[in-house]
């Protein structure tokens, strides 16, 4: 993506882009019940965890097709008991570890283990402490937040926060990157909030409009001087031009393009495998119909990403393509987000082929 | 510290403006998409104009082997470019002050 937070000099100065990652969504528990989860985690799911064993049996698969990332997300990440061991044994393939945390259980003894071995963390963080106490149902989340970022202060840690973006969220996006950068932080990102998950069940949370997104867009172009070298400011939706201007930012090209083994890592660029273990490119949320298979699968010997160029390979570029050509022809919106466009018309384009 | 506090505040005034629609957004967020596309390192951003911006002011740094660039940025609705050639003797990179058009005063 443009901006690409692996370029900037205030992050780590990880070699070999582009980054190709695997995000791994090993449990659905968590601690807080966030109005905008879009797994819909919390303290529901108690004990519903991915094996650590089949977990780094695709690490070591993936890492052969080049997936160098290891991301955690949820759930939170600290509750998911084996995240010790997945994340040594990822460090043993010599891949780059990365969780999304709430930032609240970082204190233990055991989190601070953890932590060091962590290449980058990334704390959630939904605007002041009365809108973020608000949006994570629970009365003192800030101030507990606050208190992890210390330990990752003092362990020396990479961090950053990520911001779910809502329809005011631009008008707290100068005193957002005050408050990161006051906190030592090294990256700010900006999600656009997605219809999915708890999210769908909240009148009060909107999606940012194409308004909000152009806001969101001018003052990141601002802040992005003003914090040049010591915080770097990612937004997850690309400018249209942008988009028309180099294709391959969102894996797409001029003319539809067939997925081999070769250029699968590139198209593809992130693994997601999800809370049953289920396996979904490019981003969370796809539709059933372009499930690569289940870690699970690995254990028999299926080659499942062979199986899904060969299968759902051509049906795949052509969702990509068409998505592309729909981005190109239509000039009425010029703030993209790409993942959620994408992900959209994943289900769309099942609907029509089921038609 | 206090100029970049007024010049955040404007900023802030400027987007919250209910003149500001939607086109006028478009055509703002195009340029500075256009002024920062690949190798056009951003220095500065200044505004002029209460209480919408009239004009934007975008300052940045381009490799004299990146003039290509220029090309993308002319292409935008860009009123003017000014351009200083920065190294002695000879000039190894180019700084340049895009001038964006008026913002959509009519509409105010």
């Amino acid at each position: 993506m443009k901006g690409d937070a692996m370029e900037d000099p205030c992050l780590p100065n990880w070699e070999g882009n582009p980054v190709r990652v695997i995000q791994i969504h090993p449990t659905l528990e968590c601690n807080l019940r966030c109005r905008h989860c879009y797994s819909s985690s919390g303290p529901g799911f108690k004990g519903s965890q991915l094996a650590v064993g089949d977990l780094v049996r695709f690490l070591e698969y993936a890492r052969g097709y080049g997936f160098e990332t290891l991301s955690v997300s949820g759930g939170e990440p600290f509750m998911y008991r084996e995240l010790d061991e997945l994340l040594g044994e990822s460090h043993q393939l010599k891949n780059r570890n990365m969780v999304a945390s709430n930032g609240m259980l970082l204190k233990s003894a055991r989190a601070r283990k953890i932590i060091r071995d962590l290449d980058l963390v990334a704390i959630s963080v939904d605007g002041d402490e009365s809108i973020h106490d608000a949006i994570r149902n629970q009365i003192g989340a800030f101030q507990k937040m606050k208190e992890g970022v210390q330990v990752l202060r003092e362990e020396g840690s990479y961090f950053g926060f990520i911001h779910t973006i809502t329809e005011r969220s631009w008008e707290k996006f100068i005193e957002l990157a005050e408050f990161a950068h006051s906190m030592g932080a090294r990256l700010l990102q900006m999600h656009p909030l997605e219809q999915t998950g708890r999210a769908v069940l909240d009148p009060g949370l909107l999606s940012p409009s194409q308004e909000c997104l152009h806001k969101v867009f001018i003052l990141a172009s601002y802040l992005r001087q003003k914090y040049s070298g010591v915080l770097h400011i990612q937004l997850d939706f690309l400018h249209r031009e942008h988009i028309l201007d180099s294709p391959v930012l969102v894996s797409a090209a001029q003319e539809a393009t067939d997925l081999t083994e070769d250029n699968f890592p590139e198209i593809v660029r992130c693994l997601v495998v999800d809370a049953n273990g289920s396996i979904f490119p490019m981003s969370y949320g796809f539709d059933d119909y372009f499930c690569l298979g289940n870690i699970a699968d690995l254990k028999k010997g299926t080659n499942v990403i062979d199986r899904f160029i060969a299968k759902k390979g051509a049906a795949f570029c052509s969702l990509i393509h068409g998505v592309f050509q729909a981005i190109a022809v239509n000039d009425e919106n010029d703030m993209i987000p790409w993942t959620e466009i994408i992900v959209r018309e994943s289900h769309e384009f099942q609907k029509a082929c089921s038609a | 510290m206090a100029d970049t506090k007024k010049m955040e505040d404007l900023l802030m005034k400027h987007l919250s403006h209910p003149g500001i629609n939607k086109n006028t957004l478009k055509k703002y967020s195009a340029a500075l998409a256009h002024s920062s596309s690949g190798g056009f390192n951003l220095e500065r951003i200044w505004w002029i104009g209460i209480p919408v911006p009239e004009w934007v002011f975008v300052q940045g740094r381009l490799g004299i082997d990146k003039l290509a660039i220029l090309e993308n940025l002319l292409k935008a609705e860009i009123t003017s470019v000014e351009i200083f050639p920065l190294g002695i003797p000879a000039p190894i990179e180019l700084q340049a002050t895009i001038k964006i058009p008026l913002m959509n005063v009519e509409s105010l």
